[in-house]
Formats: structure tokens, sequence, C-alpha cells
């Protein structure tokens, strides 16, 4: 019991690691680093597997889980957590820009029609479908 | 000209997001125009007739190429409106038809006191306003966790009309494209230590608003935003 104890505070972990991190120091050059320390982890665990295919059963039941494939559908939950959020919180971010974009645009050519015009007309414009 | 003889601020101008409201736009510009002579509508990309109803009128009208939310329309009214020459206070507005032009001017009227940076609408300082006990129960929950997080005490959140200043205005820069720049709103005026004041105001829950209007569990996507901004 005590080691099925382990895999459960390291899943939690990994789940509050996950929102907090993406919480806080989101743009900070350390969280970005960290992430390509991650993926660099991770490609060493793959390769180290795949040489030993014992070493996962191995370290799962060391932290109270019965078969490695498990341990990996596990991590997986969390690794999917952070991507999900990751992908999110980027789409958010390219959005932010576009806004930028649009709004400089939009008031270039309000400001360009009533300057050119005087008063409101009846011409409309051609618009990109949504 | 103006209604029960209020007089308009020289260097005001009036907001007004829209967004798809053709069938009563018309209607709402022309009462608005009657009384205010700086109107600056922001077209969030509509794909009806709204932009030609604001070419037909006299109103400013800025075009959003794509729709982009509330938040984004009014931080572009915002940046358009500080382009125009004398401009001081600025006024958000609805385009649906649910604020009143009087309770606008009585905003106005405190904020030329200039006691005042920015004035809120508020539903809750008087009875006019018919609330579904639903949307009070959760604009009242909205409102305690404004006040628990922003440090400025408010007694209505999500209130669309209010006027503001010249400092206000160049100090919001609103990030929220959504529906979570009113949270955005209060936080950077308790930020900026700018001085608030509450004036009672009447929404006009129509058939018609009723139907465009947030849905309360809308009230889950501005937590989320607010939260992973």
């Amino acid at each position: 019991m005590g080691s099925t104890a382990i895999i459960q505070l390291l899943l939690v972990l990994g789940v509050a690691l996950t929102v907090l991190s993406f919480l806080r120091n989101r743009n900070a050059m350390r969280f970005q680093a960290g992430k390509k320390l991650l993926f660099a982890l991770f490609t060493l665990g793959c390769v180290a597997s795949i040489v030993n295919p014992e070493l996962l059963t191995r370290i799962a039941n060391k932290v109270g889980v019965g078969r490695g494939a498990d341990l990996v559908l596990y991590a997986l939950v969390v690794a999917f957590a952070f991507v999900s959020l990751n992908t999110y919180l980027k789409f958010k971010d390219v959005e932010a820009r576009m806004t930028l974009l649009a709004r400089r645009l939009a008031i270039a050519q309000a400001v360009s029609e009533r300057a050119t015009s005087g008063v409101a007309t009846e011409r409309t414009e051609p618009r990109i479908p949504d | 000209m103006s209604q029960s003889g209020r007089t308009v601020p020289a260097g005001t101008w009036l907001i007004i997001p829209v967004y798809n409201e053709a069938t009563v736009l018309a209607e709402v510009l022309q009462h608005v125009l009657s009384t205010f002579d700086g109107v600056i509508c922001v077209d969030d990309g509509s794909s009806d007739a709204s932009v030609a109803v604001i070419r037909g009128t006299a109103a400013h009208l800025v075009s959003h190429p794509v729709n982009l939310g509330q938040g984004a329309a009014i931080q572009t009214g915002i940046e358009y409106a500080l382009r125009q020459p004398g401009a001081r206070y600025f006024v958000t507005f609805d385009s649906d038809g649910q604020h009143r032009v009087e309770d606008a001017l009585s905003m106005l009227e405190l904020l030329a006191k200039d006691e005042v940076d920015i004035v809120f609408g508020s539903r809750f300082l008087d009875d006019r306003t018919k609330l579904p006990a639903l949307k009070r129960a959760v604009l009242k929950l909205a409102v305690r966790y404004e006040n628990a997080t922003s440090g400025i005490r408010l007694s209505d959140a999500h209130n669309g009309l209010r006027a503001f200043n010249r400092k206000v205005a160049a100090a919001l820069a609103l990030k929220q494209s959504g529906m979570g720049h009113a949270s955005e709103i209060v936080g950077k005026v308790s930020a900026g230590g700018f001085r608030y004041a509450e004036v009672p105001v009447e929404i006009l829950y129509t058939q018609y608003s009723r139907s465009k209007g947030q849905s309360v569990l809308n009230s889950v996507n501005i937590v989320f935003d607010l939260l992973f901004r």
C-alpha cells in the first residue's frame, strides 16, 4: 500500500506542477528551457526503455504500479494535460497578436475613410469571410 | 440638443461595440445621435447589415476585418476616440438598446466635476432593473469575487455602461478580447489607483436584448479566461 501512495503522489504533483507552471512564469526563459530539458529527458527515457525493456517495469514496481505499460499510460495523461494547456496558451498568444494587427488595420482604414469622404457613404467593404 | 435639460460635456465620445445588431441598431443610433455628437461604432466583423446601418448615420465607423470579441472592440473604440481632437470623456454603451441615454448623461455629469476618473453603472443601486433570479445570483457572486480580488467596492459586475476620462482611457489597454474585459477594467482601475464612483442605471431587458445577452453559463468561460491570461 505504501508504494501505491508513491505513484499517487507523483501523479498529483505532476498535474499540480503543470497547472502552476502555466499560471506563473509562462513566458520566462527558464520555463522555455525547462520544456526542452523535459523533452531531452523523455528522449533518453525512450532509448533506455527500448534497450532495456525490463527497466520500465522495475521502476513501475518501485513506485507502486504493477506494469511498466501502466506507468507509461499514467505519465502520458499528465503529459497530455501539459501539451493541451501549452497549445491553448499558444493559440491565445497568436490571437492576441492578430487582435493588435486587426485593430491597427481597422483604425487606419477608419481614419483614411473619414478623411477622404468626410461623411458616411453607401459603399461597403469587401470582407474576409469567417 | 439634450434630454431633460442635461448637457453633454464637450469632448465626449460614445463607444458602441457592434456585432450583428442590424435589427435594433438603427433605432438605437438614431436615439443616441439625437443627444451625442461623438459616436463611434466598432463593428466587430458583423455578417449582417450592421455596417450598412452605421454608414447611413453620422456615427464614426471602425470595422474589424474579423470577429475579435467585445473587449477587443471596446479597446479599438477607445484607441480611435483617443485620436480625436479634444477628446476628454469616454462612454462605453451597448448596441442592443439595453442602456439609457439618460443614465449616460448623469454619469457624465458626475465625471465632469472631476472628482472621479471613472463612473460605473450599477443596476443594483435601485430597484428599477428587473432581473431573473438566477442571473441576479450569478452577478452578485461575480461582484463578491471582484470586490475580494480587486480591492474595489462595487455593487454590480459586468455592467456595460461606464464613463471615464482620458487618464483611464489611456491606461486601460484591454487584453481580454472576450467578455473578461469587464473584470479587467475593474482590475486596471484598482491597480492604477483611479478614483471611481457608481451611479444607479436601469438595464432595459427587452425580448431582443435577452435573446442576445450573455448566458449565465458564459461566466464559466470568463473565469477560465481570467485564470489563464
